[in-house]
């Protein structure tokens, strides 16, 4: 007998899936607006920014195999965009002086900033994207990281556009709550109908084996490039959010801390399924929230006479050990390889096929090695 | 003539450097596939090593200071290994990436909380800081160092990779991990001694920028490392030769760029030299020596 949560569209997997999981965001942000004091309310607001961000390098990352460290060039190259676009005038008078004249008397609203922030992003994207998809999957990730660098110096470098390593400030408060979650939900439509599409479908097939897809026809290369461009472009709407979050920023903020922050989120989760890029987020975002407050609660503490000495980097140390955990553990991440409709899909077969209630049909076992590599196979210790 | 000497002193000791972190990279890679982000921590160990060593003993003599950063560099490679990358042998390209990517993080907190998170000075022998002159040319000593070591060190490696059992059965391993296996080579050895060996090079590395900036900090190793990353690539990601290749010509690029660039460009000179390089693999996407076949 078929079962109704059987959802043989793709287009239909995806709204189901997307619908579940823009529930579950939605009534969060609502328990945390009513509830919640602005401190709260400000750490939700970066995770969903963080979704957003997340679920962009999924796109690329999850659906190829190939690991990203250099998305955040986008995210940075996004804020800075929308931060010129958006900011009065009269501000960038004092802010930005040297401005080209035709940029110094624009003052679009978010609506059109974001189109053209994501018009310098997706140049940009081209720009890298060409010659990294022709590049092998080991070599391609060093590569992001190359790119993450040349923005960071040319950020830095052109002062008269974005005030160089000082702060960059005016920036318009446009990201509220529902800002927020209307675009990590977007992110997560977008993410999973590509996932689902013919093309997502081909690449994940060539993220498996790749040999194997390229045999069978599918043109690697040029896959992998379209998901680079669609995901650059959800990780510029990111930084678009962030640029009208915090208002003042320099590119330190754009640059290797956040990159690996995200990277974690990813892999936490799940890079293979865009659930898992969205609840590797929440968990990592969580996990850094509690080492933030646990750092400044422990700074300047005193045992009787002994003061404490300082503590450093609580929440990098815990991001590197939640990777080792995950990696140590449980590689193809917490949520392991199904999307969260597929998880209720086969609860509700297994409920009726068993009939007892519970759930017989387990999550495929997915192998040791997750993403095999036919030049370096399986090296027993 | 003069200048033209200069920068080719200049350049060969930079790209020296680079090159020998590359070829250790390298080394690792070619045998189990591992793209050890983790490198720079080994390099910055190993500097560590040399600033307790200087702080310890009254004036060190200069061997000692230079065991002391190659034994630093051997042991922290080898028990990173053993303690961290052995769980993920075997591995994917990516989970293996990942595990020494979250290594070299925690050993970075690791480094500001036990040391400092502020640079720490290393007083090396004056004599290193002095110049001599050739034929009319002013040359520093760190330099010529740089250059003799770095020569040194490549020599040394390459008698071993072709001169000695444990050599050949590495170049064998790095052709084929697995047939070399059925041929009797023991994979624990290959990989201990893989990262044996990247981890002097990485402390004659250590010892060469150290020498040159005068402190170690807990990030020292990470510039370094992502530079000696794109060298590798450029040359051709588990090519040997092209791993010191593209060392050396990263060296050339930056060092050229930074005397021909007008003064308004030169702060985007790190990012001219990585797009020159990234020109390179559009040009060549398997990198200068790399396999055309190798594209999984």
């Amino acid at each position: 007998m078929r079962s109704r949560l059987t959802l043989d569209s793709p287009v239909q997997r995806s709204l189901f899936g997307t619908g579940l999981l823009g529930t579950i965001l939605t009534v969060g942000a609502i328990f945390v607006l009513v509830l919640l004091g602005p401190p709260e309310q400000q750490v939700t607001i970066n995770f969903l920014i963080a979704v957003v961000a997340v679920v962009g390098f999924q796109v690329y990352s999850g659906n190829s195999g190939i690991l990203t460290f250099g998305h955040v060039a986008f995210v940075g190259i996004a804020a800075y965009a929308s931060g010129i676009l958006t900011m009065p005038p009269a501000i960038k008078e004092q802010a930005l002086p040297n401005l080209i004249p035709a940029l110094s008397q624009v003052e679009l609203p978010l609506g059109l900033a974001v189109i053209g922030a994501l018009v310098v992003v997706a140049f940009v994207a081209l720009l890298f994207g060409v010659p990294f998809s022709r590049l092998s999957a080991a070599a391609t990730p060093i590569a992001t990281l190359a790119m993450l660098l040349i923005t960071y110096v040319v950020l830095v470098g052109a002062a008269d556009i974005t005030r160089g390593s000082q702060t960059f400030y005016g920036v318009p408060p446009l990201t509220g709550m529902g800002v927020a979650v209307a675009a990590a939900i977007l992110a997560i439509l977008v993410a999973r109908l590509f996932r689902e599409s013919v093309p997502g479908l081909r690449l994940r097939a060539s993220r498996e084996d790749e040999l194997a897809a390229r045999s069978t026809g599918v043109d690697v290369a040029r896959l992998r490039l379209v998901a680079w461009m669609l995901s650059a472009l959800v990780v510029g709407l990111s930084g678009v959010l962030l640029a009208h979050n915090l208002t003042a920023f320099s590119p330190k903020q754009f640059y290797l801390t956040l990159q690996f922050a995200l990277v974690a989120m990813l892999v936490v989760g799940g890079s293979t399924t865009v659930t898992g890029a969205v609840g590797g987020t929440f968990l990592v975002s969580l996990l850094l929230e509690l080492a933030r407050r646990a750092e400044s609660a422990l700074n300047g503490l005193a045992i009787g006479p002994i003061v404490l000495p300082q503590v450093f980097g609580l929440q990098e140390i815990t991001l590197g050990l939640v990777i080792l955990a995950v990696m140590y553990r449980r590689r193809e991440g917490l949520f392991g390889r199904l999307e969260v409709d597929e998880m209720l899909a086969r609860w509700w077969a297994g409920r009726r096929k068993g009939g007892n209630g519970k759930a017989p049909v387990e999550t495929p076992q997915v192998p040791e090695d997750d993403w095999p590599d036919p030049e370096h196979p399986t090296v027993a210790s | 003539m003069e200048l033209f000497v200069q920068q080719l002193v200049n350049a060969v000791s930079l790209g020296g450097v680079y090159a020998l972190l590359a070829l250790g990279l390298a080394i690792v890679f070619s045998i189990m596939g591992m793209v050890n982000f983790a490198h720079g921590e080994i390099m910055t160990l190993a500097g560590y090593a040399m600033w307790f060593i200087t702080i310890t003993l009254v004036s060190p003599p200069l061997p000692v200071i230079i065991l002391g950063a190659l034994a630093m560099g051997l042991v922290a490679a080898v028990l990173m290994e053993r303690i961290a990358f052995r769980p993920v042998r075997g591995a994917s390209v990516t989970t293996m990436l990942l595990t020494s990517f979250a290594v070299s993080g925690i050993l970075q907190v690791v480094f500001q909380n036990v040391i400092s998170p502020r640079p720490r000075g290393v007083q090396l022998p004056p004599e290193l800081s002095g110049v001599i002159t050739v034929g009319g040319i002013d040359i520093g000593i760190i330099q010529l160092t740089a250059i003799v070591m770095v020569l040194v060190s490549l020599g040394l490696i390459m008698l071993f990779l072709r001169r000695t059992t444990l050599g050949i059965s590495m170049r064998a391993a790095a052709q084929d991990f697995s047939v070399a296996r059925l041929m009797g080579i023991r994979a624990d050895r290959v990989i201990a001694t893989a990262f044996a060996i990247s981890g002097i090079l990485a402390g004659v590395a250590a010892f060469l920028w150290v020498a040159q900036r005068g402190s170690v900090d807990p990030a020292m190793g990470l510039t370094p490392v992502i530079k000696a990353f794109i060298a590798a690539v450029m040359g051709g990601l588990g090519s040997l030769p092209g791993a010191v290749l593209g060392g050396f010509i990263l060296g050339f690029i930056e060092i050229e760029l930074q005397a021909w660039l007008p003064p308004e460009i030169l702060p985007f000179k790190d990012a001219v030299a990585l797009v020159i390089v990234l020109a390179i693999l559009l040009w060549r996407p398997q990198g200068l020596l790399g396999r055309a076949t190798d594209r999984a």
